[in-house]
């Protein structure tokens, strides 16, 4: 496992959840994907990020992110959109979301962000780790 | 003393200028030999007037003292003459006394009292000034004024009887004109030599200090202006001299200095610029600081990079929702704040790798390095070292998208073969012969297409293409849609004008063929390779297996041509016999915690159909035991300079003798270090003996091979069939068996 990061993918598309699945478990991540709502609810619970669709039939991103963190409010789960749409994009910060992926259907661009995601946990908690020693 | 600035050479244009003019001074310039000037004139006007005033003073006392005595005298005399006029009363004589006065020029006045009397009884004015007559004229002394001598003298008679007094004041007049004049003479003297001696200084102050000092400043203000080789010419050997000195050396010192920093600067610049990497420092805020490689304004396209914010450079082209430049931002102030002792970890954590331009033509691939730079373990910048990987990713993304595609196609060649591949390979002749009959009615000279052998053409590329979707051939089905569309075109243009020129889209419709036809040769490479049969598969027909059996039934004994054939379309290939094992073997090494890699050599061998029957069998014991007791784990393989993935090598050639020769051959650890085939091996090479070893002397049964049971077994089976098998070892490890019929006399 290479970062033993947990990831969940929350898309409508099972062909996009394939490849993404596909492309993700080859770099050494933890993967699991969804259709639903209520599978997601449980899969967040242990993830590090979960990369969200915004345009899903009957659902909208932001209205997932936010029955997501309702239920878990205090997790260490790190929200992601997954979008070709710029505009939503641009609004990630107002939806709710820690980041966007945009590029979606690249895999090539996917790698390298989730890489960062992964990366900026890290910091934080190296950034977490000298604030406490400069403390003592 | 004298400096004098030698010639400077002109400042070096590749030097760098000098950061900082020398700054203003506060207050209006006052020039120092001004100062020194007005101080020595200060200094000599005081010393002067000092001796002026005493010099002038004395003479003044001195010629006082003369004229008191001289009107000392006159006065005594005087009171001795008119001692008895007055005594008498005899007032003729005393005007004649008096009268004689005269001729002394310098008398003022004169007067005489009697005893007790004001005013004087008689008196004598000399014309020229009047001076105030003394209010006590009984009181003999004398008196010196400024501009006159008093003098009173008692007149007394005989037996000491006062009778009056006499007065004379002298007038100072020509004395006080010539003291006049003297004092006129000394002042004139007094300021003739303050000015030469302020002269003197100044002119002193002016050679010896002045100019030395602005030539010393202006040789520094060469050298501030970054020009070299100002020094200055020392003549004197004193503090201006020393000092001078003392900047010659300094300035040769600054000077090889700048020249050594030049070269190294020089240098160091040239490896920079050599570099393939772009080379970027950036402090706290982002911003590049200094100058850059050449090859960092080629990666990030601009030529001045100073200035210009790190996250912009890496990150400009996208927008602030973007993971990757999110995850630097919070990485930068990170970098700066952490002590070097944690570098190796921040670092870790920065961006490897990046993508300008995603998707775009200048697409730059990039490989990124970040390196402290630290003072007193604190790091006060951040070296970016980028690496063009453009191309390199390009090669492997190509290479990656090759072997996805051999991948694809490979796995729909075996579902091909296990679909029988008869068609399949009915398929690819009927092409081929398409192709040819294509290349025949488009001769390389035609330029000119009837509509006919266009319509052939069409029809030719519309079934091959109809033929390779079947196939799920899509890449080839694509170039023949492609050519497909091509020729509607061309066949368009026929039917207006009975023929088309081809000029426009002959080359299109030659090499789409020729590139169909070589997708063909590559599909039939590819279900070779597919094939567990090998290139037999493409020479292989579909027959009936009852047929089969009943004419090796007939042919049975004839010891013939007949006999021969019936068996060899009875025997199948070497490569059928072994497919699942190729596929089981990883999965048994698996289990044992080991890598094995299966090699098969002559697939297309025919092997005869009573061996076939039996060979599944015997090779899966085989190939269980060498994974189980030949093949090392692979720790121990690495230790011993092996192969992490041990091989297995099944082969199979055909054998004079109407059968065939197998080989199982192994790289473990061979019969001296296998405990199973170690002890059975002591007597002979024969696998009897093996087979008496009747249990396993494997430390513990595995699952795979070991029981005891698995090499009799294979003996017995390869008996019935009139086969034997025997072992062998070799130096170095590896165990070999060998599969061959036996003898004729034992068969």
């Amino acid at each position: 496992m290479k970062d033993g990061g947990e990831i969940v993918v929350v898309d409508d598309s099972y062909l996009i959840l394939d490849r993404v699945r596909e492309r993700l478990t080859a770099e050494g991540y933890n993967v699991r994907t969804t259709t639903g709502q209520s599978a997601a609810l449980k899969l967040v619970e242990f993830a590090d990020l979960a990369i969200i669709d915004f345009h899903m039939p009957g659902i909208d991103g932001a209205e997932m992110l936010r029955s997501l963190k309702t239920s878990h409010p205090h997790g260490p789960c790190l929200y992601y959109l997954y979008t070709s749409d710029r505009q939503v994009a641009t609004r990630y910060q107002q939806l709710g979301f820690d980041g966007a992926f945009l590029r979606k259907g690249e895999d090539a661009a996917l790698v390298p962000q989730v890489s960062a995601v992964f990366r900026t946990i890290r910091m934080r908690k190296l950034a977490e780790k000298l604030r406490s020693e400069r403390r003592r | 003393m004298s400096l004098t600035h030698s010639n400077p050479t002109p400042a070096d244009s590749s030097g760098t200028p000098p950061l900082e003019r020398s700054a203003e001074l506060p207050g209006r310039f006052v020039p120092i030999g001004l100062k020194f000037a007005l101080v020595s004139m200060l200094v000599v006007g005081i010393a002067t007037a000092v001796a002026f005033f005493q010099a002038t003073h004395r003479e003044r006392a001195r010629l006082i003292d003369a004229k008191r005595i001289a009107a000392s005298m006159v006065a005594d005399l005087l009171a001795q003459s008119l001692e008895a006029p007055l005594d008498f009363g005899d007032e003729d004589a005393l005007r004649t006394e008096l009268a004689h006065l005269k001729q002394n020029k310098e008398v003022a006045y004169a007067a005489v009292w009697r005893k007790g009397q004001t005013e004087p009884w008689l008196d004598l004015r000399a014309p020229g000034p009047s001076f105030p007559l003394p209010l006590d004229h009984e009181t003999p002394g004398t008196t010196a004024f400024d501009d006159r001598v008093e003098t009173v003298r008692a007149i007394v008679g005989r037996s000491n009887k006062p009778l009056g007094s006499a007065l004379i004041q002298f007038s100072l007049a020509r004395e006080n004109a010539d003291l006049a004049i003297g004092r006129r003479d000394i002042s004139l003297y007094c300021l003739l030599l303050a000015l030469g001696t302020t002269a003197l200084l100044i002119g002193v102050t002016r050679r010896q200090i002045v100019r030395p000092l602005e030539t010393l400043l202006g040789a520094a203000r060469s050298i501030e202006r970054g020009e070299r080789g100002a020094s200055v010419d020392v003549k004197a050997n004193d503090e201006i001299g020393r000092l001078a000195s003392a900047f010659n050396a300094m300035n040769a010192a600054i000077f090889d200095r700048e020249q050594r920093l030049a070269t190294v600067n020089k240098s160091l610049r040239e490896l920079f610029d050599h570099m393939r990497q772009g080379i970027v420092v950036f402090g706290p805020d982002g911003k590049v600081e200094g100058t850059h490689s050449r090859a960092a304004g080629e990666i990030f396209g601009h030529q001045a990079l100073e200035g210009r914010d790190a996250r912009e450079l890496l990150y400009g082209g996208v927008g602030h929702w973007d993971a990757e430049r999110r995850a630097f931002e919070e990485w930068l102030p990170l970098g700066f704040e952490a002590a070097t002792e944690y570098w190796s970890e921040v670092v870790s954590l920065a961006p490897s790798e990046l993508t300008l331009n995603q998707g775009s033509p200048e697409q730059r691939d990039l490989a990124l390095e970040f390196r402290p730079i630290a003072q007193q373990g604190k790091v006060s910048k951040i070296m970016l070292l980028a690496t063009d990987e453009t191309e390199r990713r390009r090669l492997e993304r190509e290479m990656e998208r090759q072997g996805a595609r051999h991948k694809s196609q490979i796995a729909l060649m075996r579902r091909l073969v296990a679909g029988g591949g008869q068609q399949f390979v009915a398929f690819l002749e009927r092409a081929r012969r398409r192709f040819d009959r294509a290349d025949e009615i488009l001769p390389e000279s035609a330029e000119r297409l009837d509509l006919a052998t266009i319509g052939e053409v069409f029809q030719i590329a519309h079934t091959l293409r109809a033929e390779a979707l079947t196939f799920e051939l899509s890449e080839m089905a694509q170039v023949l849609n492609q050519l497909e569309e091509n020729l509607s075109e061309l066949r368009e243009e026929a039917r207006l004008t009975g023929s088309a020129v081809l000029a426009r889209v002959r080359g299109d419709v030659r090499s789409s063929l020729g590139f169909a036809r070589a997708l063909v040769e590559e599909s039939e490479e590819l279900f070779a390779e597919a094939s567990p049969a090998g290139r037999a598969a493409l020479e292989t027909m579909a027959v009936q297996k009852g047929d089969v059996a009943e004419l090796v039934e007939l042919s049975r004994g004839r010891n013939d041509a007949i006999e021969a054939v019936a068996m060899r379309l009875a025997s199948r290939p070497f490569g059928e016999c072994v497919a699942s094992l190729i596929e089981q073997a990883s999965s048994w090494a698996e289990k044992e915690n080991k890598r094995v890699r299966l090699e098969v050599d002559g697939r297309e061998a025919p092997v005869p159909p009573a061996l076939a029957d039996v060979l599944g069998g015997v090779l899966a014991h085989l190939v269980r035991n060498a994974i189980a007791h030949g093949i090392e784990p692979v720790p121990e393989r690495l230790s011993l300079g092996k192969p992490a993935v041990g091989s297995i090598e099944l082969s199979c050639r055909p054998d004079p003798a109407r059968g065939a020769v197998l080989v199982v051959d192994d790289d473990g650890r061979g019969i001296d270090h296998n405990p199973f085939l170690a002890r059975a091996a002591e007597g002979a090479q024969s696998l009897r003996n093996l087979r008496n070893v009747a249990l396993s002397t494997a430390p513990a049964a595995t699952e795979l091979a070991g029981r005891g049971v698995g090499l009799s077994a294979v003996e017995e089976d390869l008996a019935r069939v009139g086969y034997a098998v025997s072992v062998a070892t070799r130096d170095g490890g590896g165990t070999r068996f060998e599969i061959r019929p036996r003898s004729a006399g034992r068969a």
